[in-house]
């Protein structure tokens, strides 16, 4: 019998800041930060420069972002978590009858974190309510048992591997929250005991348990042939009882053909290895309660009301990933080339996805499994020390997966709708049709501009041919490609001399279609008090009659249409990104050793380096259909140290 | 020492092992401010009813979105009647400058949403309760009917594409072929699948439809003369609802004789023989019937406003009494007075909340005013007058005789001082109080009640129904009758020289728009007689960029409401109206 345990112990805390990257962008650089006095002096007030809010106490509306300073709230105002996160994790196994082993798993996550937000009582929209202040805190108890009975043994050269097993996990959340506003003094205590008017608040618990029964048997002989198969049975808590239980397995083998007498014994192929496996995955990831229509309590004149929230789905089950694999992996030039090719097959059944229903019916939507998608590929793994002296090596690698991806069976009863000879839904801006990529864009198209500098839009003529108009409401949809990459991956290489080493990461993506919708914001014109944003130098060049020939339409006040959302702003998602730079130096341990130190490092490293993408300013990066726009880019960030050992 | 940690080792290995052996999923029941559908099977129907009202509050994150109650602001803001003191910082401004009201905004989708949610609330009470009258349930189902009424009397009202005298709107209604065409019915039957192919009904059958509703709902409340808070409807306002309904169709049937034919020849259509049958043949049967409905609101017992009730400095317009027939109340535990205190009716309507945005000494600075040539027609004699500051006091410089004038007339009105009063504009309206007349304390301030329905709008119903379907000399007599009782100064006469039909029903409407001024009420009289919407004449007090004028004897283009193309793409059947954004482009300018 052997027990054992860890525990571990970790404390966070975190201040966000508010949109200090969007402002710049959205702002037009005409307006100033600090409030200035008529010989151009800054102002002062009890908390240092005044800074300007942009209202009619400071002078004069700004009409973009009135009565805010995103500065001057980040200095004064709270966005605090502090989160502490306990850990611990016991086992026990049990030896007997020779090959028997029983493990048994219990692991305990305690994470509790405290959110602390105010607003302060001198400036912006809280300046009314003498200061505003929140307090969120919650904690989650996650924890997760495992009995696990393994049996191993080897008859010659047989190898048994088998285990059978059941988990249980629960996930339990308890949450508090209140608010209140008045401070007595903003900046001496900034809790809720501090302030006089209550506000809202509320508690709640939540838990989501899954169970699961397994077993698995691997076996193989002389390290040569393999074999396995496992069968699993999971229940979640967030389908109805009828539908809570999944069943999951997978087949697999593998063969080294190196290892066979007849295989040539070579330098140039010396190790080679065949594959081929099945193996199925669930996913209830869609958050608790989807499978039963939900009441939220509201307080109707103080008297209990109960009132619909949101429609369930009775039917909801796992959605089963189900990875289809088959490659080789192989060895050269004594073992300094190494790679794999994989071919695999994944298909999505049972996609658990939003479904959208007509609001007339009294909910905009709900879970449901919509149907089955498949991603078909192939992906390379190459890895080679090209050069590999004593005192200097070269090592480079790179994977890339090409990957199609299309959606292969909704159900008719949800195939309500055509276009371009695909059936599905509307899904946003999406369409979701049968034989359609995922995240393929239904949009209105752009038709260039006119000659009078208005945009015009494609609308099918009676005859199915291609018109246009400049009225927006009248163009018609089409579908206009997928946001989804046809190849992606990436590729390293490292540097090695006399104790200096130079890497690079490069990550890439190609295809894809995204939307940009920085730019199409920098491009739209100002219409009713909606003025001051920020522009994209592109406005100077947009149509007027001295440039008939652009392509940018004409920029005038209460243009509504002129950028509306339509193809024109959906931009080559493919990049190439430098992920990483690093330049280290190791000293001679000849000399460290002097100092009793085994190694000395020093190093410095950079992170998001670098990116190109199709159009300059245009970051994808940002989610699976957009760019990145007024929010945080992955930081660029550079650390150097100095690693010892003794 | 060791020991110690040999035996934590051993012992956490041990509990490891002891808890596992208990694991068994667990069906999961949501402890938050959620019930499922299962435990709240038997739950109490006063609760699943409330629903109803406790919706009309229903918010989202938009500061233009109060729920029901700021479709009132939206409704007025939209007509000529109550202009902003200034743009900045209007949240309603989207219909005054004509932008995000079309395909790409999302102003039109939230009155949609809200309204067919409001639906599923009625449906499902109707659903819930019994259908004996004598059953206990009779107060819910009948109350039911009327949000269910209101909802497609307002939804065919604000969706349905009249006349609006633009080209380019009325040549794409031709080519859909829209005319008539209201929006989807659905009902407690109904299920998913068929509300994906539901088709905007005609003006005949949701007219039928509606009248169902409301005689239902006079059936199943007619023991329902008052309810304990006015925010669920009695009998008084089914009757209401009867006289409002009968108003639209007369109107309609007078300006499009044909639609009448229309509707009588679907009296017999089959499909709709679960609908009850109109009964009428001519325009002026529905301006009768509509006279006889608003006698019978009246007569449930509800009094008009008297000057004491309507200047109250704590309960003027935030507290219900006999002239509220039906009320939108906010507790103080609503998260409309509780949270976001800028957001809230009194914020914006309220210009004495000096935590709002309609506060002139404060930084917004936001206030509602009435228009300039709407507050001229107002007799001299009429005590309304103080509700809004005279341009004459406006006009007075800081001395002895505007302290005089403001003390003889205004300090009775409003709680603020003389300086805090001099600050607001000319016309600034002071009608809608903070809660409790509280100026400072937004909790107690933004917990207010907002009147949908008060008695005084039956007796201007009556009157005008009088004028069309008895004499104009009746309609007179009727609105003489009420302005000398109710609404003149004392041992004053109420004078106009309306003679003719026209003049006669203008100057009911006149008045009607000087009383239920902010409550969102004649934006409905806009569109039922189909009259022009003039923000921009010499004298205006009207932001420079809202002086837009919608074309003389038609519909202003933006009260046909753009349906949201996301309606369209669930359910094809539904054919979209034209785009009113930015329909009228010229900007009246002082010459």
């Amino acid at each position: 019998m052997r027990v054992g345990a860890n525990a571990g112990y970790t404390n966070t805390n975190s201040n966000s800041l508010g949109a200090v990257f969007a402002t710049p962008y959205n702002y037009a650089p005409i307006y100033p930060l600090y409030m200035r006095d008529g010989n151009g002096n800054f102002m002062y007030d009890k908390n240092g420069i005044r800074y300007d809010y942009g209202n009619y106490d400071m002078g004069v509306l700004r009409p973009i972002d009135p009565a805010g300073n995103v500065l001057q709230d980040d200095a004064l105002n709270l966005n605090h978590t502090s989160s502490n996160a306990f850990n611990i994790q016991g086992f026990t196994t049990i030896d007997f009858l020779r090959d028997f082993h029983l493990t048994v798993n219990g692991s305990v996550y305690i994470t509790e974190s405290r959110y602390h937000g105010t607003s302060n009582p001198d400036y912006g929209f809280n300046k009314e309510t003498g200061g505003f202040t929140s307090i969120d805190h919650y904690r989650t108890t996650d924890t997760n048992y495992q009995q696990l009975l393994n049996y191993n043994r080897s008859f010659g050269l047989h190898n048994v591997d088998a285990l059978i097993g059941h988990e249980y996990s629960r996930s339990i959340s308890a949450g508090i929250n209140a608010d209140a506003s008045k401070f007595a003094d903003y900046n001496q205590n900034s809790e809720i005991s501090g302030t006089i008017i209550n506000g809202s608040m509320g508690s709640s618990k939540s838990l989501y348990n899954v169970e699961g029964f397994f077993g698995r048997a691997q076996y193989d002989y002389d390290n040569r042939y393999f074999l396995s198969g496992s069968y699993r049975r999971d229940g979640s808590s967030r389908f109805d009882p009828a539908h809570r239980w999944g069943n999951f397995w997978s087949v697999g083998a593998a063969w080294i053909l190196s290892k066979e007498e007849w295989f040539p014994k070579s330098k140039t192929l010396n190790m080679l290895k065949y594959k081929v496996s099945y193996g199925e995955q669930g996913n209830d990831a869609i958050g608790d309660f989807r499978y039963t229509d939900l009441y939220y309590i509201a307080n109707n004149n103080n008297e209990v009301a109960l009132s619909f929230s949101s429609k369930g789905n009775k039917n909801i089950t796992w959605e089963t990933v189900g990875n289809f694999n088959t490659g080789l992996e192989f060895e050269m030039f004594n073992s300094r080339l190494t790679g794999s090719v994989d071919y695999y097959y994944r298909k999505t059944s049972n996609m658990l996805m939003w479904f959208s229903a007509p609001i007339e019916i009294g909910y905009s939507g709900y879970y449901d499994n919509v149907g089955d998608m498949s991603n078909t590929g192939v992906e390379l793994n190459l890895n080679a020390d090209i050069i590999a002296l004593r005192d200097f090596s070269w090592n480079v690698g790179m994977n890339l997966a090409y990957q199609v991806n299309r959606i292969i069976y909704i159900p008719e009863e949800k195939r309500g709708y055509s276009l371009d000879g695909h059936s599905g839904y509307i899904s946003g801006d999406f369409f979701d049709a049968e034989g359609l990529p995922m995240y393929t864009w239904r949009l209105k198209r752009f038709a260039g501009v006119n000659e009078k500098g208005e945009s015009l839009y494609y609308k099918r003529a009676e005859d199915g041919s291609l018109a246009t108009t400049t009225v927006f409401s009248e163009g018609d949809y089409f579908t206009c490609g997928s946001a989804m990459p046809t190849l992606f991956g990436g590729f390293n290489t490292t540097l090695r001399s006399h104790g200096f080493e130079l890497s690079a990461q490069f990550n890439y993506s190609l295809g894809g279609k995204k939307l940009d919708a920085g730019y199409r914001t920098l491009l739209t014109a100002p219409t009713g008090v909606a003025a001051g944003q920020g522009m994209h130098r592109d406005v100077m060049n947009a149509w007027t009659p001295e440039n008939p020939s652009s392509t940018i339409p004409m920029f005038y006040y209460n243009d509504v249409y002129g950028n509306s959302l339509t193809d024109r702003f959906l931009t080559d998602a493919s990049y190439l990104t430098l992920r990483n730079l690093s330049l280290s130096y190791t000293l001679p341990k000849t000399f460290t050793q002097k100092f009793m130190v085994q190694n000395l490092r020093l190093f410095g490293v950079c992170e998001n380096v670098a990116y190109w993408t199709a159009r300059k300013g245009f970051d994808p990066r940002g989610s699976l259909t957009q760019g990145i726009y007024s929010g945080w880019p992955p930081m660029r960030t550079i650390s150097g140290g100095l690693s010892v050992q003794f | 020492m060791n020991k110690l940690f040999k035996n934590i080792i051993i012992s956490t290995g041990a509990l490891a092992l002891s808890a596992s052996l208990t694991g068994c999923l667990e069906e999961a029941f949501p402890v938050n401010g959620n019930f499922t559908a299962g435990q709240i099977a038997n739950a109490d129907k006063t609760a699943l009813a409330g629903a109803m009202p406790a919706y009309l509050t229903a918010h989202d994150s938009g500061a233009y979105d109060l729920g029901f109650m700021s479709f009132a602001i939206w409704r007025d803001a939209m007509t000529a009647d109550m202009p902003c003191s200034d743009e900045g910082w209007d949240y309603f401004r989207y219909y005054n400058t004509q932008i995000s009201i079309g395909p790409s905004g999302g102003i039109p989708t939230l009155f949609w949403d809200r309204y067919y949610y409001l639906l599923q609330r009625a449906n499902s009470t109707i659903s819930a309760s019994s259908t004996d009258v004598n059953s206990v349930d009779a107060p819910f189902r009948g109350a039911a009917h009327v949000f269910r009424g209101m909802i497609y009397f307002d939804l065919a009202r604000m969706m349905e594409y009249k006349h609006t005298n633009i080209e380019a709107l009325d040549a794409t209604a031709d080519a859909r072929n829209i005319w008539g065409l209201t929006v989807p019915i659905i009902t407690e039957t109904t299920t998913e699948a068929d509300a994906r192919h539901t088709p905007r009904v005609p003006f005949w059958h949701i007219y039928r439809f509606i009248y169902t509703d409301l005689l239902n709902a006079e059936k199943y409340l007619a023991n329902t003369h008052t309810t304990a808070s006015k925010d669920m409807p009695c009998l008084g306002v089914a009757y209401g609802y009867m006289a409002r309904f009968w108003m639209e169709l007369g109107s309609r049937f007078t300006i499009y004789p044909e639609d009448l034919e229309t509707q009588i020849a679907n009296e017999t259509n089959a499909d709709l023989a679960s609908l009850a049958k109109l009964g009428v043949t001519s325009a002026r049967e529905c301006f009768a019937n509509a006279a006889t409905y608003a006698r019978k609101a009246i007569s449930e017992g509800f009094t008009p406003l008297t000057k004491a009730q309507w200047f109250d400095k704590t309960s003027g317009f935030n507290t219900p009494n006999d002239s509220w027939m039906w009320a939108i109340i906010i507790s103080s535990e609503n998260s409309l007075a509780k949270s976001e205190t800028w957001k809230s009716w009194p914020s914006y309507m309220a210009p004495e909340a000096a935590y709002g945005m309609a506060y002139a000494p404060g930084d917004y600075k936001n206030y509602r005013m009435i228009d300039a040539r709407l507050y001229g027609k107002m007799n001299q004699n009429d005590w309304r007058r103080d509700t809004w500051i005279d341009p004459a006091f406006a006009a007075l410089e800081d001395g002895t005789e505007k302290r005089e004038m403001f003390a003889s007339r205004f300090a009775s009105v409003t709680a603020l001082t003389y300086e805090q009063f001099c600050q607001y504009n000319a016309l600034a309206g002071f009608k809608y109080r903070p809660g409790a007349g509280n100026m400072t304390t937004p909790s107690i301030g933004n917990a207010v009640s907002v009147p949908t329905m008060r008695v005084e709008e039956m007796y201007l119903i009556e009157a005008e129904a009088l004028a069309y379907s008895q004499s104009p000399a009746a309609g007179l007599e009727a609105l003489k009758s009420f302005m000398n009782t109710y609404r003149m100064a004392e041992g004053k006469t109420f004078y106009t020289t309306a003679v003719e039909l026209d003049d006669v029903v203008e100057e009911i409407f006149t008045q009607k728009r000087i009383e239920l001024w902010g409550e969102g009420q004649v934006w409905w009289d806009y569109k039922r007689r189909e009259i022009a919407i003039e923000r921009g004449y010499p004298g205006t007090n009207h932001p420079s960029i809202y002086r837009y004028n919608s074309n003389p004897r038609a519909v202003a283009p933006w009260t046909n409401f753009y349906i949201p193309d996301r309606v369209r793409d669930l359910n094809q059947m539904v054919i979209l109206n034209p785009d009113p954004t930015r329909a009228i482009t010229t900007l009246w300018t002082a010459e």
